[in-house]
């Protein structure tokens, strides 16, 4: 990796809402929505995800939205192999990409819980939707990727004569982002992934992840592991007295009445009471577990707050510390950075204003300065 | 009071209709039997261009269409709806690719970015070959089975506001339940001429859409649609697809016609059959197309069917032919009929959207006191 092409991801949503922030409202706010992607344009971010549940907006479409609102930012959808065909996929995706001048980005999410891929018709169980990706994902970049009618007969998709006149902008593919930490996830991930997604863990413990997937990378043929993205929603302050004082009155909020209204609606889409079935959220819990507080800054009681569900662990501090234990990442090999907060458009332009130019700088900084690792 | 509804069709290719555009095109993107497809398959300015035209000429709505091969309808939507202030689209879907979750919630969403614009065009399949290039091995009856379960819970999505489960033939969700349900409701358009269609679109359709037939074709249509869709309390509204060639005067627009049959014979045996079956969205309806066509070139007063038998009746494939007052006249018959949606779309994309500009009007004015709109 080099420093220069070190990415920074934000997140978007069609709605004023957090852990912390109780819903008002419509549930898709298009003006909002538009606001909210600008923030990160005009705030340098490379790219916004928009993500994907069986009882929200459905991302093509917010992303179709965002892409008309914006001028380069880029559009990482998260999409679930199973709900829809490949070939149809391919399609959708490669017109959006047309459409955008090359902007689409996929985050494949093959599922977190049985109960939530139930709610659309998937029934098909953890492992083996593991393997229906891998073949979906190889159908993907076969439509992106050659010409012509061709047939495929595989275990979960078979189809004849699919002849698409329509591929990516630019004849690349879409780039594949990939997220999954279990056993089965690291070996299709690694396979398949142009990057591979984590969400934020202790330095060793996500070079540990970074070793699984460059290992498994290696046994599928690859000669270069995929990228790698790491996800934080960093609490900054002026000062880091002042992040931490924030950090604690969010994590009030959380354990108080507003995030109860956010758990409620978070167990509509998760199995209550019962323990994550996603590895992802045991291994945040398994770190909150040895810790309230790793390496420089990254701070964990927010994903016990909140049970694990999903990107949850903090980064506190000074935009310049912040700024300090991006870079901590990006020195073991991590690629690319997701950061959201917990005010969630202030904070993109917050990011925007304090945290990025800082990032960017300090990138150049070691470009110019330090060899290549 | 029901209001005239008047659609067109959108395209994301530009084509070259004069001159050197001899060449016969299957026509999934431009839309057009006649034209050469020129410049970029996915061309963002000329499909708005032509959305901005069909809102100018009083169109009401555009149908995306679907096929195996063509670019993505769901961001052609969006394209069509931010390029417009009022036009509303009207979006095919196959059921089959999607589930049904998610296909729902892909059109509340896009109504929710639009509110109030958004349609789904149902459209079952009728060529197996096509159904095929995306995977889908049922047979045709199957098909419309399964249209009935996947519409079943598409209602569901859009409506429940609590958790669902459904089980049925070809769907089975737990705990279905989705934060976002458009109101009013997002309504659904159906076409297709089997009986296996009318008795599921009777179920299920609040329009039902044929093409165009004669006069009596379309009067014994509607009452099978009724019959079918009584018991289930419902009374749909009905569309007639046709494509209208209007010129100043009636020898000039059967001339027109004359050439584009010329033009559409002399490439037609350059063609993939296959990929003009494609194009068709029943084989019962292009079967009704051809046998009318056979029967005589020309039904009623100015209904032209030539163009059907070349085309082996694939897709909408039939036009009115004659002065601007005399296809309002045509369209005005259909109406009488109880007919409250006029798809019409033509061969040259921009001019033909243009100048229906006249044919709306007219024909809004001539709707004025039929019995049909005042339901």
């Amino acid at each position: 990796m080099t420093y220069d092409d070190v990415e920074i991801l934000g997140m978007i949503g069609t709605a004023d809402a957090s852990e912390i922030r109780p819903p008002s409202g419509p549930v898709i706010d298009p003006d909002y929505t538009a606001r909210f992607a600008k923030a990160h344009e005009d705030g340098g971010f490379d790219r916004v995800l928009i993500g994907y549940g069986s009882g929200w907006s459905e991302g093509n479409q917010v992303a179709a939205y965002v892409a008309g609102h914006t001028e380069r930012l880029g559009l990482l959808i998260a999409h679930r192999p199973g709900v829809v065909h490949p070939t149809l996929a391919s399609r959708t995706f490669s017109t959006l990409d047309q459409f955008s001048k090359g902007r689409v980005a996929l985050n494949i999410v093959t599922g977190s819980s049985n109960v939530e891929q139930r709610r659309e018709g998937d029934y098909v169980p953890h492992d083996e939707r593991y393997s229906r990706t891998d073949e979906y994902l190889g159908i993907l970049r076969d439509a992106w990727d050659t010409r012509g009618p061709r047939d495929h007969e595989g275990i979960y998709y078979r189809f004849e004569g699919f002849d698409p006149q329509v591929f990516p902008y630019q004849d690349r593919h879409l780039e594949l982002f990939f997220g999954g930490s279990s056993p089965a996830a690291y070996v299709v991930g690694s396979k398949r992934a142009d990057t591979y997604m984590l969400w934020g863990e202790p330095l060793k413990e996500t070079g540990d992840q970074i070793a699984t997937v460059s290992q498994r990378a290696a046994e599928a043929g690859r000669a270069h592991r995929p990228r790698i993205s790491v996800s934080f929603r960093p609490i900054l302050g002026r000062t880091d007295a002042e992040a931490w004082e924030r950090a604690h009155g969010i994590l009030d909020t959380i354990n108080g009445a507003v995030g109860a209204q956010f758990k409620e609606k978070v167990s509509k889409l998760h199995p209550q009471g019962a323990a994550p079935e996603n590895a992802g959220s045991q291994r945040l819990l398994a770190v909150a577990e040895k810790g309230e507080l790793h390496d420089r800054c990254l701070w964990t009681p927010t994903t016990k707050a909140v049970g694990g569900g999903g990107n949850s662990t903090a980064l506190v501090g000074s935009p310049e510390t912040v700024a300090a234990a991006i870079l901590d990442y990006v020195e073991i090999g991590v690629d690319t950075v997701l950061i959201r907060g917990y005010d969630p458009l202030q904070d993109a332009i917050d990011y925007g204003r304090d945290l990025l130019p800082l990032v960017r700088q300090e990138l150049a900084h070691r470009t110019l300065t330090r060899a290549t690792a | 009071m029901t209001d005239l509804e008047f659609i067109g069709i959108t395209a994301t290719q530009r084509v070259a209709t004069e001159g050197g555009g001899s060449a016969v095109t299957a026509g999934f993107h431009t839309h057009t039997e006649v034209g050469a497809p020129v410049g970029p398959l996915v061309d963002k300015e000329f499909a708005a261009e032509l959305a901005r035209t069909h809102e100018a000429s009083g169109f009401d709505r555009v149908l995306i269409a679907h096929s195996s091969s063509m670019p993505d309808g769901f961001v052609i939507a969006d394209q069509t709806l931010e390029a417009t202030d009022t036009l509303k689209v009207l979006l095919a879907h196959r059921p089959g690719f999607w589930a049904p979750t998610i296909a729902a919630r892909a059109y509340a969403t896009l109504d929710a970015f639009h509110p109030g614009r958004v349609a789904m065009h149902v459209i079952t399949g009728g060529d197996d070959a096509d159904q095929q290039r995306d995977g889908d091995y049922l047979t045709k009856e199957e098909r419309y089975r399964r249209t009935d379960d996947f519409l079943t819970v598409v209602r569901k999505e859009w409506e429940s506001t609590t958790p669902f489960d459904h089980e049925g033939e070809f769907y089975k969700v737990t705990g279905a339940w989705s934060s976002i349900r458009p109101e009013p409701t997002i309504p659904i358009y159906f076409g297709g001429a089997s009986d296996d269609a009318i008795r599921v679109g009777g179920k299920h359709a609040d329009a039902y859409a044929f093409w165009g037939e004669p006069l009596d074709g379309i009067r014994q249509r509607i009452a099978e649609v009724r019959a079918a869709a009584a018991p289930y309390g419902r009374n749909p509204r009905f569309s007639v697809s046709l494509r209208p060639i209007v010129a100043d005067t009636e020898e000039e627009a059967w001339a027109r016609a004359e050439d584009i049959l010329a033009r559409a014979k002399a490439k037609a045996d350059g063609v993939d059959p296959g990929q003009v079956r494609a194009m068709g969205q029943t084989a019962v309806g292009s079967r009704r197309l051809v046998a009318a066509a056979e029967e005589s070139d020309v039904h009623d007063t100015r209904l032209w069917t030539a163009l059907a038998k070349v085309t082996g009746g694939a897709g909408n494939s039939t036009s009115l032919v004659g002065t601007y007052e005399q296809v309002a006249a045509g369209l005005l018959d259909y109406v009488d009929l109880g007919v409250t949606t006029l798809l019409i779309r033509g061969f040259d994309p921009f001019e033909d959207a243009k100048k229906y500009a006249r044919v709306i009007d007219l024909v809004r004015a001539g709707a004025h006191d039929r019995p049909a709109l005042a339901g």
